[in-house]
């Protein structure tokens, strides 16, 4: 190999490397999200009164529920993300697709964890087939069998896994807007009816799943973008016979 | 050269007119019954699909019984259970000769539209479907002692149609799209079921609505509704994602 075909693909090697270092304004938001979460943490525990009928159970609600709607949040970015790689090809909407798949995968698994530990306080059982259980379990269950599609099928597997996470967004809104008929045991919206001090504690532990769930996707994407630009780096290393 | 430029001209202007509303459904109509042609011949999807059937209905008959009579109560689950597990067996292997001798890439190559080919292969998986559910639905009637009156078996009829569409619908598009992933059987019944289970809770609940003693009339309508809108939504849906996923 020449010492010029060396010296470019180092320069390139070079120039990759610059963007490594953590950008600070991604560290400011995670430390913050991080300090945020321990005071909701400390909040829900120390500060908002016990609920009269449910007890200490209830405090599971200020955790259940900002973990729901980010979840409910990620859906639309993976939708995004998997309609625009359908259409463009481009691996910057897979790292969409797959990022907010995986937040998904996360902030459901916390919903679905929280959610009977709840239920079988207030039900006397854990699980119960009603719409909005319904709705979050098939959604998690597709993710999960995209992540694993995603990891074993091959060639052509960012297409397949799009489609699936477009296919599982589709369901879990069908399941949800279309099943009125559905007898619902889960509670209705009630932020309204909380203690002010309950109420102060549940916007921030949101505010803080919020951060938190920022700085997560804003990691992930990142992390997309190195490791495509690796996968370049290593195809021109090879290409230049440096494949040892 | 020239020749050849009219020529290419034609094929495209042929396939322009192939882009009719009647014309994307005769296409798939003309591949649905070349697929039934090669059933036909061999019966080997049919027969391995419809003994299968049978054979769950009768493993889940001495699962659930109580004084050796098997319960009532779980046929309609258990129906629907049979049907989806043997509908697994089937997507795989009709989408699986397409692949022998790489037939895909002459369908794909052939002057058809790609929703039409789509259709195509999920009106084959529905034939095969509605065969087992002919050996399927009996079994049921038999070992569970259901005793299904004329009116009932009808609206059962209509709810499993309905619900098979919808399951052919979506096995149809994510069997295509696996179709030249690696492992693709276990995966497709990784991603078939997590997809089908609002079908399979609305059918289930709708059978069970439909054997009842008084049958709530009300409450059958309501969840069939549910499965036609399911029907829709999906098949619009799938209409779409198809092209993209097999583009290449």
């Amino acid at each position: 190999m020449s010492a010029e075909t060396l010296a470019s693909v180092n320069e390139a090697l070079f120039d990759r490397t610059r963007g490594l270092k953590t950008p600070p304004a991604l560290m400011a938001l995670s430390v913050t999200a991080a300090v945020l979460l321990a005071v909701a943490a400390w909040m829900v525990f120390f500060y908002a009164p016990l609920e009269k009928e449910m007890g200490f159970v209830q405090k599971i609600f200020y955790f259940h529920v900002p973990s729901a709607w980010i979840m409910l949040l990620s859906a639309p970015l993976m939708a995004f993300g998997s309609v625009a790689y359908l259409i463009k090809r481009q691996d910057k909407y897979d790292h969409l697709s797959d990022a907010g798949v995986e937040l998904a995968i996360l902030f459901g698994a916390l919903v679905l964890i929280t959610g009977p530990l709840w239920g079988r306080k207030a039900w006397g059982v854990y699980w119960v087939w009603d719409v909005r259980l319904t709705s979050t379990l098939v959604m998690v269950l597709t993710l999960v069998a995209c992540k694993i599609v995603r990891g074993y099928a091959g060639p052509n597997a960012k297409q397949i896994a799009a489609g699936l996470a477009l296919l599982a967004v589709l369901n879990a809104t069908f399941v949800y807007f279309s099943v009125d008929l559905w007898k619902g045991t889960h509670p209705p919206k009630l932020i309204q009816t909380l203690e002010p001090q309950m109420k102060q504690t549940f916007w921030l532990s949101v505010l803080a799943f919020h951060l938190a769930w920022g700085a997560m996707l804003w990691a992930r994407l990142r992390m997309g973008k190195l490791r495509s630009a690796l996968d370049r780096l290593h195809m021109q290393a090879t290409e230049a016979g440096l494949d040892d | 050269m020239s020749a050849q430029v009219e020529a290419g001209a034609a094929v495209r202007a042929k396939v322009v007119a192939r882009q009719g509303f009647l014309q994307v459904l005769r296409d798939a109509a003309e591949i649905a019954k070349k697929d039934l042609r090669v059933e036909l011949r061999s019966k080997e999807i049919l027969l391995t699909m419809g003994y299968f059937g049978f054979l769950v209905v009768l493993i889940f008959s001495f699962s659930f019984y109580s004084n050796d009579a098997p319960i009532s109560a779980v046929a309609s689950g258990i129906l629907w259970v049979s049907v989806a597990f043997s509908g697994t067996l089937g997507l795989g292997r009709i989408l699986e000769r397409e692949k022998e001798g790489d037939c895909i890439r002459a369908l794909l190559l052939s002057p058809v539209s790609r929703p039409a080919i789509y259709l195509g292969k999920t009106f084959g998986v529905l034939a095969f479907m509605v065969v087992v559910e002919l050996v399927v639905v009996p079994a049921v009637d038999f070992f569970f002692n259901l005793r299904l009156t004329g009116e009932q078996a009808g609206l059962l009829a209509l709810t499993l149609a309905l619900g098979t569409i919808g399951y052919s619908v979506v096995g149809t598009l994510l069997a295509a799209m696996l179709l030249r992933a690696r492992a693709k059987d276990v995966l497709l019944a990784i991603v078939l079921y997590p997809l089908m289970l609002p079908v399979l809770i609305v059918g289930v609940k709708a059978t069970a609505a439909l054997i009842a003693p008084d049958l709530p009339m009300e409450e059958f309508v309501a969840w069939v509704r549910l499965l036609a809108v399911f029907d829709i939504v999906f098949l619009v849906a799938s209409l779409w994602i198809f092209e993209p996923l097999v583009m290449d």
